[in-house]
């Protein structure tokens, strides 16, 4: 039973990276703007705000919650594209579970993401930014962004099956995906922003993954402590790691339940 | 052959037979714009019946009788599709038919 859903899954995945490596530029343009960001952006603005060294490591990090939903709602063009002009009827009449379908596009768009992180950290620390992690603390990250990516292909999924058109998914991509960036402690912790949008920040899923990526990589619980108030930074860490598991595991089912349903009507 | 989908055997017959339950020939377009409306549209002038039915931009319409000039003739007055070609129906659309997730909600 296991490999009758492993083995078409493989395939799925196989074909989607496939389809993926041919265009270089959907691995290399979700890259550019947090690179510029990590890189220029935010030694200037440390320059600029007299700010220590600290401050580009936590801007490094913000980055990554950037990336992450771009990269994310970018993968989900493909699955306009696949709709449109590809083989989506062929992959619907094929004797496949069709949430498969959909677990096949995730697996490549998160291992995707996973390495432009890869580079994005690496060109962080090339940089001269300092991280400080231990393996518990990698760990940690590496949870938040598992979770956290899973739900934002879970958004882009449900927003390709909503939307007819790639023009029309594109208009909406800044508001899912750079919106939620600037309000979610990215550039500065979220304490620094009016009351109403601190509390409103603490309902983001990206406010509690860039708060987990900090306590990992940096060591730094303040993003947590921001959003709970808790001295307990394991304690703390566990919750906010539910809340982006948690909406993973909606944004999934729901994901798999649009496209079950209007993939074919 | 038998079509399960979601765990019921929705359909139960000789793949002839399955195939001739869409018709002889069925039409299919490709919208340039909100392919479901199109498809309202042909079901309001009566080209199209229940058992259409669309992937993406693709509407298949069975023809269940009525000529593909005909059928042809009002999709071009609507002026409903940037491409559009006749042929007889196959197991993928008597497949797509019966498990499309609203049609088989509603059945």
């Amino acid at each position: 039973m296991f490999a009758h859903t492993l083995s078409p899954l493989a395939t799925l995945s196989r074909r989607r990276l496939q389809l993926t490596v041919r265009t270089p530029r959907e691995l290399l343009v979700p890259l550019v703007t947090p690179i510029l960001f990590a890189l220029v952006i935010a030694p200037a603005l440390r320059t600029a705000l007299h700010t220590d060294a600290s401050y580009e490591a936590f801007v490094a990090i913000g980055t990554v919650g950037l990336l992450i939903p771009l990269n994310m709602m970018f993968s989900g063009l493909s699955v306009i594209v696949d709709r449109e002009q590809g083989a989506q009827r062929e992959l619907l009449a094929a004797p496949v579970a069709r949430p498969l379908l959909v677990l096949g596009n995730l697996i490549v768009a998160a291992a995707i993401t996973g390495l432009q992180i890869a580079v994005l950290i690496a060109a962080a620390a090339a940089r001269g930014i300092h991280f400080h992690a231990s393996t518990s603390g990698v760990l940690w990250c590496l949870a938040a962004v598992v979770t956290f990516g899973v739900e934002m292909y879970g958004l882009a999924e449900i927003l390709a099956g909503r939307v007819p058109k790639q023009e029309e998914y594109i208009a909406r991509v800044p508001a899912v995906a750079i919106v939620p960036w600037f309000l979610a402690g990215s550039l500065f912790p979220i304490k620094a922003m009016p009351a109403f949008l601190a509390w409103l920040a603490k309902f983001l899923p990206l406010t509690h993954g860039l708060a987990l990526m900090r306590y990992g990589l940096l060591g730094d619980a303040t993003g947590l402590r921001n959003i709970w108030g808790m001295h307990d930074t394991t304690a703390m860490a566990g919750l906010s790691l539910g809340v982006t598991a948690l909406f993973a595991l909606v944004l999934t089912a729901a994901s798999i339940r649009v496209f079950t349903r209007s993939a074919v009507h | 052959m038998a079509i399960i989908h979601a765990g019921r055997i929705v359909a139960l017959d000789t793949p002839a037979a399955l195939r001739a339950a869409l018709g002889r020939e069925l039409l299919e377009l490709k919208v340039d714009g909100d392919a479901a409306a199109a498809l309202a549209s042909l079901r309001a002038r009566g080209i199209a019946q229940d058992d259409a039915f669309l992937v993406g931009s693709t509407v298949t319409v069975p023809l269940n009788g009525r000529t593909s000039t005909d059928a042809i003739a009002v999709v071009s007055e609507l002026r409903l599709a940037a491409a559009v070609s006749s042929r007889p129906p196959t197991l993928d659309d008597v497949y797509l038919r019966l498990t499309g997730g609203r049609l088989a909600a509603a059945a």
